[in-house]
């Protein structure tokens, strides 16, 4: 007879080995970016890549975030930091802002053609970014925005938008529609409707659509490359350019600080927003 | 003030919802809209109201100025959904003064309206809370107070009944009542449950497949309804019908089915009657008795049942039996001995309130 309760040990051990396993497997890599960016270059050379620092040293994030050198100008990433908010920011509002319209108009005002619309805008969500490079070049340069940062956030902006009305749409189409009666009946119009009654039953799918934005804008690397403007490229573009120095030694420690002061603001967003992530997610904001 | 609807019709993705409804409501009427589910009185009232556009050439006319193609807000209607639509983030406050601070009330007269709409409707001490946090009954007055706030001309009620038990619904009927006697405006109703319509209403609008089946005060839907379906879908136990021929001899008519001829030598019919002519009885269970009721009637005859079942209403008997093959269900005071199942029993039926429909269309003849 097999005891029940041992076999339901066993699974136990057996589901914890594997989660462990892969605890493991993700976690190594951040655990060796850490102790390195914490070790002298000698030690990075001489010692082993999983021991803990024999001295903890913080040369290596002093310089990546103050002085390592971008290019020709060695400042850090520090001002690559300001550079990445002054666009991230504003493209993350307008973009959200646009989409939570949009959902809300395409759902709830319903006109002719509102579902090819949709149906135009979702295409815009899986199109690769490289297929408009050119295009997108020459356009800014005819509006006379290339290499600035306002380019980059109106590019941004024009990308989140299928996006975050899909999100929005989604989760406006279980809205009742007799809530909208009611205000139309109460006699306000679009805006009123929009801000005072629609808006406020959203902030978790505001949430969901801030993260991914935001990481978005943040990580995206190709259009920071390419129309960022020179100096002041936002930081992931500026992170490539320091990791990837090819003059003198190759400094471990300051890459590993810099890539992981560039992963901060990431992290630290789904560490504050992901209870919100969770439920809009689990609210059926992103289905279909 | 009166409302008129002239030739509506509404189609939705071309399937037409409404057929040529034509209604006349007068000012300070209360006009109760009845009819089985999805029968369109949802969408009738949502025309009504600007929520739904109307097909090319119907009319909606207030107070005899045309309204046909004005927003919401510029007809002064003010509606309560059948899920109330209280807007969740506000509080009650919020949610009944939210019409007036779209339409620019100043703020004391806001302030005003507000205290008198929330005596009246005794939700004073409701005004700091969220809907969610209210009972039914409670959402169903904070949704009554918002629509009151605007003084309507015409007051549009979807099922504002449907969500509350029996008891609230009773005590609400009478509330609504009041207000209606109070307020004097116009309300428009709707329902699809007859005992609301039948104790709310000055006149009752029977609607069924988008089609206006009959408008008339309560005892006209009940003592002579129009068609079958009136007849069918008006009163509990069901009107009990007896399929038929017309026989007329001697000036006198009389109708005869399988087993019982029924003499309506009194009966006004709509149309000459024809010997021979298909059409059905139609006899509510109150007019059958299992005592003789008055011997000397003419209008009185007398015939065997088998009983199938009895239902105790407490003060009545609803008695279900068959007479051949056809289920008949009748009335009786609860008292002395209850006819028990599979006995024969004799009862008299008083026809000088019967119907008579023709078989084939259905109509009131
Ligand atoms: N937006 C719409 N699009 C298509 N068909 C609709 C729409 N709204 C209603 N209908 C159809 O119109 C008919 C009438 O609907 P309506 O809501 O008016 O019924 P109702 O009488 O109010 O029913 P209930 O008593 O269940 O509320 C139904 O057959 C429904 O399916
Ligand atoms: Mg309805």
């Amino acid at each position: 007879m097999i005891n029940p309760h041992l076999s339901m040990n066993w699974q136990r051990v057996t589901i914890y080995i594997c989660l462990s396993f892969f605890l493991i497997f993700f976690l190594a890599p951040l655990y060796v970016m850490l102790v390195t960016s914490f070790k002298s270059l000698e030690e990075i050379r001489e010692s082993s890549l999983m021991l803990l620092p024999s001295e903890w040293i913080f040369d290596g994030w002093m310089k990546a975030w103050d002085h390592a050198c971008v290019g020709l100008s060695c400042n850090g990433v520090k001002p690559h930091f300001m550079a990445t908010f002054s666009i991230t920011i504003p493209a993350l509002l307008l973009a959200v802002f646009l989409g939570a319209i949009n959902g809300y108009a395409l759902t709830q005002w319903k006109f002719k053609g509102s579902d090819l619309l949709l149906a135009g805008l979702m295409m815009g969500c899986f199109m690769p970014f490289q297929l408009y490079l050119i295009p997108i070049a020459v356009t800014l340069r005819e509006m006379g925005i290339f290499g600035t940062a306002l380019g980059l956030i109106l590019l941004h902006t024009v990308y989140g938008v299928p996006l975050t009305t899909l999100l929005f749409r989604n989760y406006y189409v279980s809205l009742p529609k007799e809530l909208i009666k009611a205000a139309l009946i109460d006699g306000a119009g679009f805006f009123r409707i929009f801000f005072q009654v629609v808006l406020p039953l959203s902030p978790s799918i505001v949430m969901v659509s801030v993260i991914l934005i935001f990481t978005g804008i943040y990580n995206d690397f190709i259009f920071a490359l390419t129309f960022g403007e020179v100096g002041k490229q936002p930081v992931m573009a500026a992170l490539n350019n320091i990791v990837n120095s090819t003059y003198g030694v190759k400094e471990h420690n300051v890459n590993m600080a810099a890539t992981l002061l560039t992963a901060l603001p990431t992290l630290l967003i789904y560490l504050v927003a992901g209870k919100f992530f969770i439920r809009g997610l689990t609210s059926g904001a992103i289905k279909g | 003030m009166s409302l008129s609807i002239n030739n509506l019709n509404k189609t939705f993705s071309k399937s037409l919802v409404l057929k040529d409804i034509n209604l006349e409501i007068e000012k300070g009427e209360f006009v109760v809209l009845l009819g089985p589910s999805g029968c369109g009185k949802s969408t009738l009232l949502n025309c009504v109201a600007g929520l739904e556009n109307v097909d090319f050439g119907g009319k909606i006319l207030i107070n005899k100025k045309e309204v046909t193609h004005l927003a919401p807000k510029e007809r002064n209607i003010s509606m309560v959904f059948q899920s109330y639509a209280l807007y969740p983030t506000m509080n009650v406050r919020q949610n009944i003064t939210f019409g007036m601070k779209c339409r620019g009330v100043p703020r004391p007269e806001m302030e005003e309206t507000l205290k008198k709409t929330a005596d009246l409707l005794q939700i004073g001490d409701l005004l700091d809370r969220k809907p969610a946090s209210l009972s039914g009954g409670q959402r169903q007055r904070v949704a009554m107070g918002r629509a009151l706030v605007h003084k309507p001309d015409i007051f549009l009620l979807d099922e504002p009944m449907s969500n509350l038990d029996a008891k609230l619904r009773t005590e609400m009927r009478v509330e609504l009542k009041n207000l209606h006697r109070d307020l004097n405006t116009t309300i428009v109703f709707v329902t699809h449950d007859q005992v609301e319509a039948m104790s709310l209403a000055n006149r009752i609008a029977v609607l069924n497949h988008g089609i206006l089946q009959q408008m008339g005060t309560p005892d006209e839907i009940y003592q002579t309804p129009k068609n079958l379906f009136v007849a069918e879908f008006i009163g509990s136990p069901k009107m009990n019908f007896l399929p038929g021929v017309l026989e007329v001899s001697n000036e006198e008519a009389s109708v005869v089915t399988e087993f019982v001829r029924f003499p309506v030598g009194h009966y006004s019919f709509n149309e000459t009657p024809e010997t021979g002519r298909a059409v059905t009885i139609g006899i509510r269970p109150e007019y059958i008795f299992n005592h003789e009721s008055n011997p000397k009637s003419k209008s009185s005859v007398c015939f065997e049942v088998v009983i199938r079942n009895v239902e105790n209403l407490g003060p009545d008997l609803s008695v279900f039996c068959q007479l051949g093959k056809i289920q008949l269900a009748f009335k009786i005071p609860n008292s002395g001995n209850k006819p028990k199942y599979n006995d024969t029993v004799k009862v008299w039926t008083e026809l000088s309130e019967c119907s008579i429909f023709c078989l084939k269309k259905g109509t009131r003849l």
